[in-house]
């Protein structure tokens, strides 16, 4: 207890800042909404911007990144919308994040964990922060996104696939994890690399723009497409069929 | 002239209150496992905690400028409005976070990350 103060100085203009109740839900910027470890804002007074820096996508911010994972983050002030605002990031676990240069990130661990982002003129202010979530990846999950003869793809979940010679069809794989409601999650920061057994048959073209995989069937026969990463593998049986 | 500057003097002292500064401490809202309540911190290792400090001088809200000064493993940084700070912890562990006010401990909270 300190005991001090004159009546004097105790009588200036009283300020209050508004932002005065506990687990405050509204007003302040503050997000209102219930948790889920997305990368929404904390303080509100910007937005972070998450880049897979594998695939070269700046998508939505995924909903958690995958462990052993690569990522960069970006801010945007509300008062300067068109500029990043000039901050440096922080984690506040190296053991669980670690940071790679300014806005460069490896998840080296499971866990959610904060990130900061410090004013450039006022090293200990804090501008905004953000957590993250990192989950291990237990699954890869295969999606085609286009196919040009819809009939082609047969039974994907089961790993296989009939296409007819000359067919290009895109696919993307993404890892999952488990989330804390104990369903899949996607997660970000981590491509798994495709391989073909045969790329007379069936050539493999990563879209690093888009982070598709192309598989183009070039004549008659069986290829296996390996797909693998995080010690993760998932094989797709590819039989390539001719006109019917 | 002197008795006058004596009496203005005393007249001063006597404007004085010597209340004592308290502090109260609200949390926003935070990830998982975090809590505040009393003099009771939690938070998850890697995680941060969003607090305010509401100093009073006996029951009269005060604007004076508060500082939190944490142990290891918790981290205090500070932000851009006025007794809000940012507390985060970067391993599990038990420290303590004191509040002071002109420099003198107001408070000190017990504080646990796991």
């Amino acid at each position: 207890m300190i005991t001090k103060r004159c009546a004097f100085a105790a009588a200036a203009v009283l300020v209050v800042t508004g932002c005065t109740s506990e687990s405050s839900t509204s007003g302040c910027g503050v997000a209102s909404s219930g948790y889920t470890g997305t990368s929404a804002s904390e303080l509100g007074a910007g937005s972070f911007e998450y880049t897979d820096k594998l695939t070269g996508r700046t998508p939505k911010s995924p909903p958690a990144i995958a462990k052993g994972g690569t990522f960069s983050l970006a801010f945007k002030a509300y008062d300067a919308p068109t500029t990043p605002a000039e901050v440096t990031f922080r984690s506040a676990s190296s053991e669980r994040l670690a940071g790679v240069g300014n806005d460069r990130f490896n998840a080296l661990a499971e866990g959610l964990v904060a990130v900061f982002a410090m004013s450039k003129t006022d090293s200990s202010q804090v501008v905004d922060l953000v957590h993250l979530k990192i989950v291990a990846p237990l699954a890869i999950e295969i999606a085609s996104d286009f196919i040009s003869d819809p009939g082609a793809v047969k039974d994907l979940a089961k790993g296989n696939v009939e296409l007819i010679e000359h067919d290009r069809i895109s696919f993307t794989g993404v890892f999952t994890g488990t989330g804390d409601d104990g369903e899949p999650l996607s997660l970000g920061g981590l491509s798994p690399t495709w391989t073909s057994s045969d790329e007379d048959v069936l050539s493999v073209e990563v879209d690093e723009e888009y982070g598709w995989v192309w598989l183009s069937a070039r004549k008659m026969g069986r290829a296996d497409i390996t797909v693998t990463g995080a010690g993760i593998t998932k094989v797709l049986h590819v039989d390539v069929m001719g006109y019917r | 002239m002197r008795l006058a500057a004596l009496l203005t003097v005393i007249l001063a002292l006597a404007g004085c209150k010597n209340d004592d500064v308290t502090v109260d401490l609200t949390n926003l809202q935070g990830p998982p496992g975090s809590s505040l309540a009393g003099d009771n911190l939690k938070i998850q290792s890697g995680t941060a905690l969003v607090v305010e400090a509401h100093p009073k001088e006996g029951d009269e809200a005060s604007t004076d400028g508060v500082d939190l000064v944490a142990s290891e493993p918790f981290t205090v940084l500070k932000t851009s409005a006025k007794n809000r700070f940012v507390v985060s912890a970067d391993r599990a562990g038990h420290g303590t976070i004191r509040i002071t006010a002109h420099g003198s401990d107001v408070r000190t909270l017990q504080a646990d990350s796991e």
